[in-house]
């Protein structure tokens, strides 16, 4: 057990990163597969454009690194609800955009991290100018210490980029110790767990 | 207020008193800090609520040896720097970074204007850095016409306003709410044409950032250049991790074309793992969270659609300006273990009451006093580095475990090497490590104090021949010295069968033997009940600590050298009791550093004391073993105010909670940890401060409703006896010695 290891009850990934999720404000459920994440995605982009405020982008859902068709159905999708499904084009955006979608390579149960291999400037910007980001890890990639997590993190950081560990809604405590989400980065974070 | 103008920097003029260049400005910014009560308020509200927070932090972890693990890190780093240095430029260059090397601060602005020129540069987004603080970049850039924009909320609401941060973590935690919105205010983030709506009245914390947020979201896009400094530098993949909550340094690495990291030498790690450790304490200590929101690792140059090669100008600058000099000073060489968490602030008192523009320069804290003197140089931590009270909770709190009182006490006497010893101070270093003197100096102020007091001079000891600023009563020099009175009278009679492994030499310090010598009658009365027989060496002289916090080392030495040939040799005394936890504290801890230089037979002397000298409570609980039928248990509420030195100093919480449980009803009350404000000289030197903590703390026991306040170490008993004496309240003070003494079942 690393020394970073929680001595909390939770001894199953999930169990543990649903806990600390709880504890940075971040939202985590369970889908089958990345079909059923993208389901989950597009309704809460349509959550995220009714509830506003007004804005450009407010109507997007920013997909990136998907393979096969999944992006299509989900652009005809989207497109019957109100929501652009975009995949690239961040930088053009002068505010927030309503929606982004991530693929985790892995997470970290006992801080709530998922790990983030930032291949693309748009799938980075994603994450920092959406309003909701909305973030799915398969079930087998959740592990519990960080001490876990470092050998693939590693092997990521091999290859110049970006590796970024996300835990939970961008904040600030800066005035009076008060916390406040949504700073510069999302207001709100849901975490998807793939499988199981 | 301009950024780091306050202290050392004024010219000369203000020297009453022998005092430094500055003080008396210092001091005038100190008072202001301490009647200004919305900072007061602010400050308030983030010390207990730090306090609060960090246990759940690092609640189930094993904190011990995560700090053990940081601090081989940091070392085998240090160990290794120049190695560490090539090899990470190395391998971020070959992922496309630039990587350079400024020896001082002007090189260093000059290296990021110059960068900046090149590039076309007329606009820079900036997280926050506080080796951009350091090196002043920010007036640098914008001199050469560069605008430059903070994007740490904390840190762009103390640029608006002109000032510089005032932790290193939370750079505007001395500002209420109030005062941010009336800063947006002022500078149209809200209310104006382009502003969002003005808050309500009160505004709500949640308003002022989103109308942040809405202001700086163009500055980013507008940006040419992002600087942000970083959390550490691995030298393995030649990454750089940031670690932010709000998102904007990743918003500073990504959107401008040009990205430059600054960072000092100390960041540098050999890899991941190290970087784990880090990651384990830092936010855990910073602001009590598991982890920050983000960690962005960045190994060289990403894609960048901004950038004209589309790959992203990434300089990563490394700055000494004074570290490898520290890295060669092995007294203060653990200044580069520091993870820049800033807790260290967060729990001493004395940022507590004035905040972090008085008790710091740029750096802030403990670890701020000692950076300053390396970093900005004598001048600056000229006046900075007495505000501290030794207290040791920095210490406690560090999770690098450095030493920081240690290394305070240590720039004060370079300080005084350097730029000589006022004549007061002179004195007591002759005076301090010679009894004949000191009884001889004595003698002088006990007559010059008259039979009544009176306002002449002041009667605690050593302070009493350096001057006093009178904001607490203080009690007379006793009419004779415990010394003379146990030459003449000899220990008490044993009143029990005599116990010889009972038996305990008293080491007095100054205070009791001089200024409180009932107190040491009751200790010996109560180990005379149980059949201890008391001896008193009359070789000992002061323990040397108020002169190693005066800067006095050559004194504190002396001292140090006088009492271990009485209570270190190998023959000498097996248990050493004394009644000071701040004696005990420094004799332990402190006295075989001091003769380190003296050889080997001197250091096991130094080793010998060390592992002799006993506190007062422990010998009473552990030794002497009292219990619940050696006492007529009072009804009164005592409550227990714990000595920094008995609880940080010597880790003693327990003993003397039971101990006052046996002679009375234990009050417990909030704080007791909470320092009284003494400090020994810190309350002559800054009575302003001493002053406030030590009504804080008053304030607490009297609200708790307690009749007695027990204590184990004179100058806490001094301190809070004289502030009730001021306050005309009714508090007894008194130390535990004469609590269990005066409630000693008498032997029947």
């Amino acid at each position: 057990m690393s020394q970073g290891q929680s001595a909390g009850a939770e001894t199953n990934p999930v169990g543990l990163f649903t806990a600390s999720a709880a504890k940075v404000s971040m939202g985590v459920s369970r889908t089958a597969d990345l079909d059923g994440a993208l389901a989950v995605a597009l309704g809460l982009a349509q959550e995220r454009l009714a509830q506003g405020p007004p804005q450009d982008g407010l109507d997007m859902l920013f997909l990136c690194g998907l393979p096969g068709a999944l992006p299509e159905k989900y652009r005809a999708l989207g497109a019957e609800r109100g929501i652009r499904v975009i995949r690239d084009g961040l930088r053009a955006v002068r505010g927030w955009i309503g929606t982004a979608f991530s693929l985790a390579s892995l997470a970290i149960a006992e801080t709530a991290t998922l790990v983030l291999s930032g291949e693309g400037e748009d799938a980075r910007l994603s994450g920092m100018i959406s309003l909701t980001h909305v973030i799915a890890v398969r079930e087998e990639k959740i592990l519990m210490a960080l001490g876990d997590a470092l050998p693939e993190v590693q092997a990521m950081m091999g290859r110049p980029g970006h590796v970024s560990f996300v835990s939970g809604p961008s904040r600030t405590a800066d005035i009076e110790r008060v916390l406040a989400l949504g700073a510069h980065g999302p207001q709100r974070v849901q975490a998807l767990v793939m499988g199981g | 207020m301009a950024k780091g103008a306050i202290f050392g920097k004024s010219p000369e003029g203000d020297r009453a008193g022998g005092e430094a260049p500055g003080m008396g400005d210092y001091h005038r910014s100190i008072k202001e800090a301490l009647s200004d009560p919305f900072l007061r308020g602010a400050l308030e509200r983030f010390y207990l609520h730090s306090k609060a927070s960090r246990p759940q932090a690092f609640k189930g972890l094993r904190l011990e040896s995560l700090t053990k693990a940081v601090r081989e890190s940091k070392e085998a780093a240090l160990s290794g720097l120049e190695g560490l240095y090539d090899r990470f430029r190395e391998r971020a260059e070959s992922k496309g970074a630039v990587v350079h090397r400024c020896g001082d601060a002007a090189s260093c602005r000059q290296l990021i204007l110059a960068i900046a020129k090149d590039n076309g540069v007329s606009a820079i987004v900036k997280s926050k850095s506080m080796t951009a603080e350091e090196i002043a970049l920010n007036p640098a850039l914008e001199a050469a016409g560069i605008s430059v924009s903070e994007t740490d909320l904390g840190e762009w609401i103390v640029q608006l306003r002109g000032e510089g941060p005032s932790h290193m973590v939370l750079p505007a935690i001395h500002l209420s709410k109030d005062e941010v919105a009336l800063t947006f205010e002022e500078s149209r983030v809200i209310g104006g044409p382009q502003g969002a709506r003005p808050p309500a009245e009160g505004a709500a914390v949640e308003a002022l950032v989103r109308a942040a947020r809405l202001a700086l979201r163009p500055r980013f896009q507008e940006a040419h250049m992002g600087v942000t400094g970083a959390n550490f530098a691995l030298a393995d993949s030649g990454t750089i991790g940031i670690c932010t909550n709000e998102g904007n340094g990743r918003l500073c690495a990504t959107l401008p074309g040009v990205h430059v990291a600054l960072l000092g030498l100390d960041k540098l790690l050999p890899g991941l793992a190290d970087a784990a450790n880090l990651l384990r304490v830092l936010p855990r200590n910073a602001t009590a969270q598991d982890i920050t929101t983000y960690v962005s690792l960045i190994s060289g140059a990403a894609d960048c659609q901004a950038s004209p090669t589309g790959k992203k100008k990434l300089h990563i600058v490394f700055l000494d300006n004074g570290r490898t000099g520290i890295l060669k000073d092995p007294a203060c060489r653990e200044l580069l273990y520091c993870v820049r968490c800033g807790a260290c602030a967060n729990v001493c008192p004395v940022y507590r009451m004035v905040g972090g523009h008085r008790m710091g320069h740029v750096y802030i804290g403990a670890v701020g006093l000692g950076l300053t003197y390396f970093l900005h140089g004598a001048a600056a931590a000229r006046n900075l580095a007495w505000n501290c009270i030794g207290c040791g909770a920095c210490k406690e709190v560090c999770v690098a475990g450095i030493d920081l009182p240690s290394i305070v006490f240590e720039v004060r006497a370079r300080l005084r090497e350097a730029e000589g010893t006022p004549m007061a101070d002179r004195l007591l270093s002759l005076v301090l490590p010679n009894r004949t003197l000191f009884g001889a100096a004595l003698k002088v102020a006990r007559i010059a104090q008259g039979p009544f007091g009176g306002p002449g001079p002041v009667r605690h000891l050593p302070i009493a021949l350096s001057g006093d600023r009178g904001f607490r009563a203080l009690p007379l020099l006793a009419d004779k010295a415990f010394r003379d009175s146990f030459r003449e009278a000899g220990p008490p009679p044993v009143a029990a069968a005599p116990d010889p492994s009972l038996d305990a030499a008293i080491f007095a310090g100054c205070a009791h033997d001089y200024l409180l010598p009932e107190e040491l009658w009751d200790a010996a009365g109560v180990a005379a009940h149980k059949g201890a027989s008391i001896s008193f060496p009359m070789g000992q002289v002061c323990c040397g600590l108020p002169a190693l916090t005066l800067g006095l080392r050559g004194a504190a030495v002396r001292a140090a050298l006088a009492n271990i040939e009485v209570f270190g040799a190998e023959d000498g005394p097996s248990r050493v009791l004394t009644l000071c936890a701040s004696c005990a504290s420094h004799i332990r801890h402190a006295y075989q550093r001091l003769v380190g230089g003296e050889g080997e037979e001197t250091r096991a002397k130094a080793a010998r004391f060390a592992g002799r000298i006993t506190d007062f409570a422990t010998y009473a609980k552990d030794v002497l073993r009292l219990g619940p039928r050696d006492f007529d248990r009072s009804p009164e509420r005592a409550a227990y105010h714990s000595p920094c030195h008995m609880s940080k100093g010597l880790g003693v919480t327990q003993a003397p909670r039971e101990l006052i449980g046996l002679a009375a009803e234990y009050l417990p009350t909030p704080e007791e940890e909470l320092c009284c404000g003494f400090g020994g000289s810190f309350s002559l030197k800054f009575p302003e401060e001493s002053a406030a903590i030590l009504s804080r703390k008053l304030g607490i026991l009297e609200a708790a409703g307690a009749h007695t306040v027990v204590s184990d170490c004179p100058g806490c008993v001094v301190q809070l006896r004289g502030g009730e004496e001021k306050r005309g309240r009714l508090l007894r003070v008194e130390h535990l010695a004469t609590l269990l003494a005066r409630r000693l079942k008498a032997k029947g």
